[in-house]
């Protein structure tokens, strides 16, 4: 009941390893193709221009706040969705997921009609003399754009499989909804909470085509990271290779928190 | 301190429809087939579901009606299922303070009485311990320290030994034994086995598809039970048959083409016509091949349908002429001598003295 069940591993057929081992290299020699060309010596130095620096900056900068506007945001949308039933709840949920799989150019796209100068909302909030368009504010809202479905996915999947029981309990002692939801509901969400802002994060970092598109690639002010990467790769390979690794370190850190996560969650999950 | 719980409710869209009263400080068993309605009571007193007729109330305090729907946490009650349901997040005596935090008290008080409730079940040394750490009984003691850690005015307990294994639920049930008089509160307990019914209950509510078909104090109701699965949770046989139109008194009833005489046992005399009860005892069954010498009252011919063998004892299913079952309980070695294999015709008797005849209401 309460202990957790080690899961019986079942043999595989030894010719599947053969296709998985190639899924494997194939995912894996190009990031190893990457590292051999990395200019290991100079990384210090191509790190430290002036745009590298600018870039990471605005980069860390720009997904920090995307991450906190993801999670105030999403948090309340996946719980909604997850919680509601009806046609209506079907259209919100594929709304919400919509830009994960939205070529990333259209994104950007649909936000300069709706937000840039001439757009939507933004003629109106120009009226005002609020300029989004090519500004910090439109690459945030961009990386939010894209990356809150990934948050939003894996919290609401997480509460689609939570144990209504715990909640039902909580009530007959007492709690309030909102004590249910802070004391119960989101504590027990927490490893989804963390794998969905890491993924969020992590897409965030590598936005590149919703945020050239939204908000352009001016030097400490939009330039990201993946649009640094993406002009100095004909001027200064090197410094693009530079920068690539560091954007494939925090991937890859980013990815590991999520799996060990996970892993140290997967226990906690029944009563 | 306690009130009764009233429930006169309607919910149409699973054709419940119960009057019933739980007894105010009292254990009220809640018995009935899978699907009878059993958890709906449940949920209707917890504020689960909304009654679309009708109301719930505690004593003058009205939970549900037409007009307003008291939510779950503002209700006095607490909740013991099947499983402990234990937050896995917190550990033990956090479990057990998360009511009493939850109703307003600070948190030095909440863990006072958490510690004090988790010592009246015997399970202080696990007061530190994760909750997920606990074996399956002591993460329901613990979930029963919780629930009462709230001193509720109700207590529903939906099957809560139904997923303890046997040693453990024993234990368990001597807990439950203890505690609930202790607390006064007003007990709702669903369960199907008639040891918790005769351990903790002092009422039993019968329900059937949706219906309340028996409510009364535990012995009155299964003495004398009046529906088959009344008849079967007292371990008894039931004939249901109308009373002889000519001297009931003398002729009996009539079950199909048998006579069945016995004991009658009604507040008057027997009417002609009346609908009437046959209760009698499994052991109190004798089978024969051949139709008994001596007296034939009281013989009738039953057809076998299985043979259950039960240690020391072999009970027999049977089924007399028009379809109604009975059992017989015999002794191995007694079953043995019949070889007895389903299909068989046989004769039954019992004594007129172990047969006892109500009438229906």
């Amino acid at each position: 009941m309460s202990r957790a069940r080690t899961p019986q591993a079942r043999p595989l057929p030894g010719w599947l390893f053969v296709p998985a081992g190639l899924a494997l290299a194939f995912v894996a020699l190009p990031i190893a193709g990457l590292l051999t060309r990395v200019p290991w010596l100079r990384l210090p130095a191509l790190l430290a221009t002036p745009e590298s620096v600018d870039a990471l900056a605005l980069s860390l900068q720009t997904c920090a706040a995307s991450l906190i506007l993801t999670i105030v945001l999403g948090l309340p949308l996946a719980l909604a969705i997850a919680r509601s039933t009806g046609p209506w709840a079907a259209v919100a949920r594929v709304l919400a997921v919509l830009p994960m799989v939205l070529p990333p150019v259209v994104a950007g796209l649909a936000l300069l009609v709706t937000l840039g100068r001439r757009g939507l909302l933004g003629a109106h909030l120009s009226a005002f003399g609020i300029e989004i368009g090519f500004t910090t504010l439109a690459v945030v809202i961009g990386q939010t754009f894209v990356a809150m479905p990934y948050f939003v996915i894996a919290v609401e999947a997480a509460l689609r499989t939570l144990d209504p029981g715990f909640e039902q309990v909580a009530a007959t002692l007492g709690a309030s909804p909102s004590r249910v939801l802070s004391r119960i509901t989101l504590p027990l969400l927490a490893p989804a909470f963390v794998s969905g802002a890491a993924m969020a994060l992590a897409r965030a970092l590598g936005e590149f085509g919703a945020t050239l598109t939204f908000a352009g690639s001016l030097q400490g002010v939009t330039q990201t990271l993946p649009q640094a990467i993406y002009l100095a790769r004909e001027v200064e390979p090197d410094a693009a290779l530079a920068l690539s690794v560091v954007l494939l370190g925090l991937a890859a850190a980013l990815m590991a928190v999520s799996g060990l996560v996970n892993r140290a969650a997967s226990g906690v999950s029944d009563g | 301190m306690a009130d009764d719980v009233l429930i006169t409710a309607a919910i149409d869209a699973r054709q419940f429809d119960v009057d019933a009263t739980l007894a105010a400080g009292r254990v009220t068993a809640i018995v009935g087939p899978n699907g009878s309605g059993k958890s709906t009571l449940v949920g209707l007193v917890s504020g689960e579901l909304r009654p679309d007729r009708g109301s719930v109330s505690l004593g003058l305090r009205v939970l549900s009606d037409a007009a307003a729907h008291v939510p779950t946490h503002r209700r006095p009650i607490a909740l013991l299922a099947q499983r402990p349901l234990l937050f896995p997040h917190l550990d033990v005596v956090d479990n057990v303070a998360f009511g009493v935090r939850s109703r307003g008290a600070g948190k030095t008080e909440a863990r006072e009485r958490a510690l004090r409730e988790l010592d009246a079940v015997g399970a202080a040394p696990l007061a530190s311990r994760r909750a997920r750490a606990l074996s399956g009984g002591e993460a329901q003691r613990v979930a029963l320290a919780r629930a009462l850690a709230t001193d509720p005015a109700i207590v529903l307990l939906d099957e809560p030994l139904a997923s303890l294994d046997v040693a453990t639920a024993g234990a368990m049930r001597a807990l439950l034994a203890e505690r609930l008089p202790a607390c006064g509160a007003t007990v709702a307990l669903v369960t199907h086995d008639p040891l918790d019914i005769w351990t903790l209950a002092d009422d039993l509510v019968c329900l059937e598809a949706g219906r309340l078909v028996e409510s009364g104090p535990i012995a009155d109701v299964l003495a004398r039970p009046r529906t088959g699965f009344l008849a079967d949770l007292s371990g008894v046989n039931l004939l249901e048959g109308t009373a002889d139109p000519h001297d009931p008194a003398a002729n009996g009833v009539l079950v199909g083409d048998d006579r069945v005489l016995g004991l009658w046992e009604g507040p008057e005399d027997a009417v002609g016509g009346q609908h009437v009860m046959a209760t009698f005892a499994p052991s109190a069954v004798a089978l024969f091949r051949t139709p008994p010498a001596g007296s034939p009252r009281n013989t009738w011919g039953v057809r076998v349908v299985d043979v259950d063998p039960r240690g020391a004892t072999v009970r027999v299913n049977l089924t007399v002429a028009n379809g109604q079952r009975l059992s017989a309980d015999l002794s191995a070695p007694g079953a043995a001598a019949l070889s007895l294999a389903p299909g068989d015709q046989l004769h039954a008797q019992v004594k007129a003295t172990q047969v006892f005849l109500y009438p229906r209401h």
